[in-house]
């Protein structure tokens, strides 16, 4: 957990530091855009790790929606 | 070929959809028509036929009147800003679930054929990687790549059929009654599912140079896929029979698996597979391209590069998360990625079409 999350710090920083040699209309767009990938990776990761032995993400969207297989 | 400006031929749009046709084709095709048609299986391209052409005829209407401009433009301009916007929206969701259930399938099969001892992880992470890598040149090395394997890619398909036409047994194709019709049109559901990915040819479609020979060159493809269609069910249902067929998660490389040569060469199985990955390895890495492309279009960002690794991060654990077998992933493609492949990638189409004629913007 924690290397993965030092990985995301780096990648993060050295992305972001990219972005912002960019042109200024960019930037803001950019960086609002990274953050929301970033945590939506974040949050498959967790489901990811709490549901190592359970259910996969298919496993639930069959039971949400009655799906008989 | 105009690599400065950015831009691919028609031609090579064509050749990067014709690659990345063939992994899912396979895999898909043989298995649902012959679970929903039986012995009909191989009929299912009739209707197709049909419902080719009259996408054919769609998607030539669009073209001819909007070249060179990207599928989110074109929404934008028929549908009107929001929609067209809600309709980008959509499309991504689609790439980024398509994306992550293709490449799960691909590790599935991987490790299900040649590799069975090597991590899924390393598997998918090495694949990832490597169209990150790619991608940092853009669409022009992917369309020159494409060219290339295509070519090979067809030659090998060609030459697999020729080789395993000796052990098909003709009686599996009959008896039809006229109680086939209805499951055959079912069965062409199947094989609209996979024609859908078309659409993810005109999301960079402002990359794409289109001339005036547009017209034919679809209608070669439209020809191309006919054919590629009505063999990829022909022998594995020729060689298994509809039984076995359906029940088989990868039967067109399991038909392959019968190739003998004088019963002294067998197993040929393996040397095919690995080309299989480039087309496993192209549909990654266009797909995450095209994803990468609506996000550009939508938010008007002229670099989009600093967003691709986190997107691809993303994508890789969504691949992980997806499903835990092969039973979840052919469970989550017949009930749900199905239906959505018809509604996005062919409904979609023809409703801009019809809205386009109403507002007569085509």
């Amino acid at each position: 957990m924690v290397v993965f999350f030092i990985f995301l710090i780096v990648l993060t920083i050295y992305q972001i530091s990219t972005i912002l040699e960019r042109r200024k209309e960019d930037v803001k767009k950019s960086i609002i855009i990274y953050f929301v990938f970033l945590s939506l990776t974040i949050i498959v990761w967790l489901y990811y790790k709490d549901n190592f032995y359970g259910d996969s993400l298919s496993t639930k969207i069959f039971r949400l929606l009655n799906i008989k297989r | 070929m105009d690599k400065d400006r950015g831009m691919i031929s028609q031609y090579q749009s064509i050749t990067l959809y014709v690659l990345i046709f063939f992994s899912p084709c396979i895999r898909y095709i043989p298995s649902f028509t012959s679970s929903v048609a039986g012995r009909a299986a191989w009929m299912s391209i009739i209707p197709m036929i049909f419902i080719g052409l009259l996408y054919l005829y769609v998607w030539n209407s669009i073209m001819a009147k909007y070249k060179s401009i990207s599928y989110l433009n074109i929404m934008k301009d028929i549908l009107g800003s929001k929609i067209g916007s809600i309709c980008g929206y959509i499309f991504f969701i689609w790439i980024t679930i398509m994306l992550a259930y293709n490449v799960r399938v691909y590790a599935e099969r991987i490790l299900s054929t040649a590799t069975p001892n090597i991590n899924m992880i390393l598997l998918v992470g090495m694949f990832f990687l490597v169209s990150f890598y790619i991608l940092k040149s853009g669409i022009v090395v992917l369309a020159r790549m494409s060219e290339i394997f295509s070519i090979i890619m067809i030659v090998i398909f060609f030459a697999s059929c020729v080789m395993v036409a000796p052990n098909i047994d003709v009686t599996n194709y009959f008896p039809i009654t006229y109680k086939d019709i209805f499951p055959a049109f079912k069965g062409s559901l199947g094989i609209i599912t996979i024609w859908s990915y078309i659409s993810i040819l005109f999301i960079y479609y402002d990359k794409v140079l289109v001339r005036e020979k547009f017209k034919s060159l679809n209608f070669k493809l439209y020809l191309f896929l006919i054919i590629i269609s009505l063999l990829t069910i022909l022998i594995p249902l020729g060689v298994f029979g509809e039984t076995v067929l359906s029940k088989m998660p990868i039967p067109f490389l399991s038909s392959i698996m019968e190739i003998s040569f004088f019963e002294t060469i067998e197993r040929i199985d393996a040397g095919i597979i690995v080309f299989w990955i480039i087309t496993d390895f192209m549909l990654t890495a266009l797909f995450t391209y095209s994803a990468m492309h609506l996000v550009k279009e939508e938010f008007e960002i002229e670099n989009i590069r600093p967003l691709t690794s986190i997107y691809l991060l993303f994508v890789f654990f969504l691949t992980l998360i997806i499903a835990k077998s092969n039973f979840e992933l052919t469970s989550l493609s017949t009930n749900i990625l199905t239906a959505m492949n018809i509604i996005i990638g062919f409904i979609i189409p023809f409703a801009i079409f019809i809205v386009g004629k109403i507002r007569k913007k085509i």
